[in-house]
């Protein structure tokens, strides 16, 4: 691009010192391709403005204001689960707090380490199961 | 109402008050969406989307830019992560219809293609940087200075690629000279 070009191209959108304002309408009036090159930029500049589309489809405010309703009620379900999280978290954490407190002191008071005495279930020997006067009782 | 008013009136509640905005400024998010994306089903689902992250930045606006730049910026955004999105769903689908190139549909039914098409089809064609400015500039008609501010660009860069995508767009539009009279 020429210099001239170039300071053609900027008048367009920016406004030239008066130097290059000068430098610029001396080109013009002694170049006839540098008119008609003004001519076609001004014609495409004015084709890209009318080629603008300037609306979507119908109801286009109506269905945005649609997905603000759908987003604020997807919010608010969210905003409900949140709370119900927020008010059980402190009874599960509580609960389960509680629950190996107890095993640990099951086991600690039966001195052994069994999911028996953890749960403070009563030990039972294999001879009390098979209680030898029992079996004869019976027999 | 002005935009300022209105903002207010829907933080008090006012659902119309928005309503109001989107209608305001449907045809300047239009214009650039459309601009950028061309006329396709995904421009509109953006330009629902810049109205719904304008809405969720809404308590955040200051008014240091004017509602319409504000929108125009995000509209903009949301459109060139489209255009980014499209080109990685052309690296991995080569096969797929590629978007902005639109040249063979031209060339196709030049019969009977209308003025604004080939112009629009034409700015399809031109790389997104390039299409940005030529869209705020020309089609929405903001300053440069203003094309700077929402680009968060120089002026300077502004006026080079403004300068360069026009020249451009001139070649892409040069075999169609006859039918645009």
């Amino acid at each position: 691009m020429t210099k001239i070009e170039r300071l053609l191209y900027r008048s367009f959108d920016a406004e030239l010192s008066s130097e290059e304002q000068a430098i610029l309408d001396q080109a013009l009036t002694q170049s006839a391709e540098l008119r008609v090159e003004k001519e076609r930029l001004e014609k495409m500049r004015s084709q890209v403005q009318a080629s603008g589309e300037k609306a979507f489809h119908p109801f286009f405010a109506e269905k945005v204001m649609s997905r603000l309703r759908d987003s604020k009620q997807s919010v608010q379900e969210d905003a409900f689960f949140n709370a119900l999280v927020s008010l059980f978290r402190p009874i599960v954490i509580g609960s389960a707090i509680l629950f190996l407190g107890l095993i640990s002191y099951n086991i600690i008071r039966s001195g052994e380490i069994s999911l028996a005495s953890a749960f403070a279930e009563p030990q039972v020997t294999l001879e009390q199961v098979i209680d030898p006067a029992l079996s004869l009782k019976l027999e | 109402m002005t935009d300022g008013e209105l903002i207010k009136a829907y933080q008090a509640g006012d659902e119309n008050a928005f309503r109001t905005l989107v209608k305001r400024y449907e045809s300047r998010v239009a214009a650039t969406v459309i601009g950028m994306l061309g006329k396709c089903p995904e421009a509109e689902d953006v330009g629902q989307e810049t109205f719904i992250r304008f809405h969720d930045s809404i308590n955040k606006f200051r008014g240091e830019s004017t509602v319409g730049t504000y929108i125009t910026r995000i509209a903009i955004n949301l459109s060139l992560n489209e255009l980014k999105r499209r080109k990685r769903r052309r690296f991995l689908f080569p096969d797929e219809t590629r978007d902005g190139d639109l040249g063979h549909v031209i060339e196709d039914s030049s019969d009977r293609i209308d003025q604004k098409t080939i112009v629009r089809q034409a700015i399809q064609k031109l790389p997104p940087d390039f299409r940005s400015v030529i869209v705020l500039r020309l089609i929405d008609g903001y300053s440069t200075n203003e094309t700077a501010e929402i680009l968060k660009l120089p002026v300077g860069t502004v006026l080079s690629r403004l300068s360069r995508a026009q020249k451009k767009l001139k070649k892409i539009l040069a075999p169609y000279a006859g039918e645009l009279t």
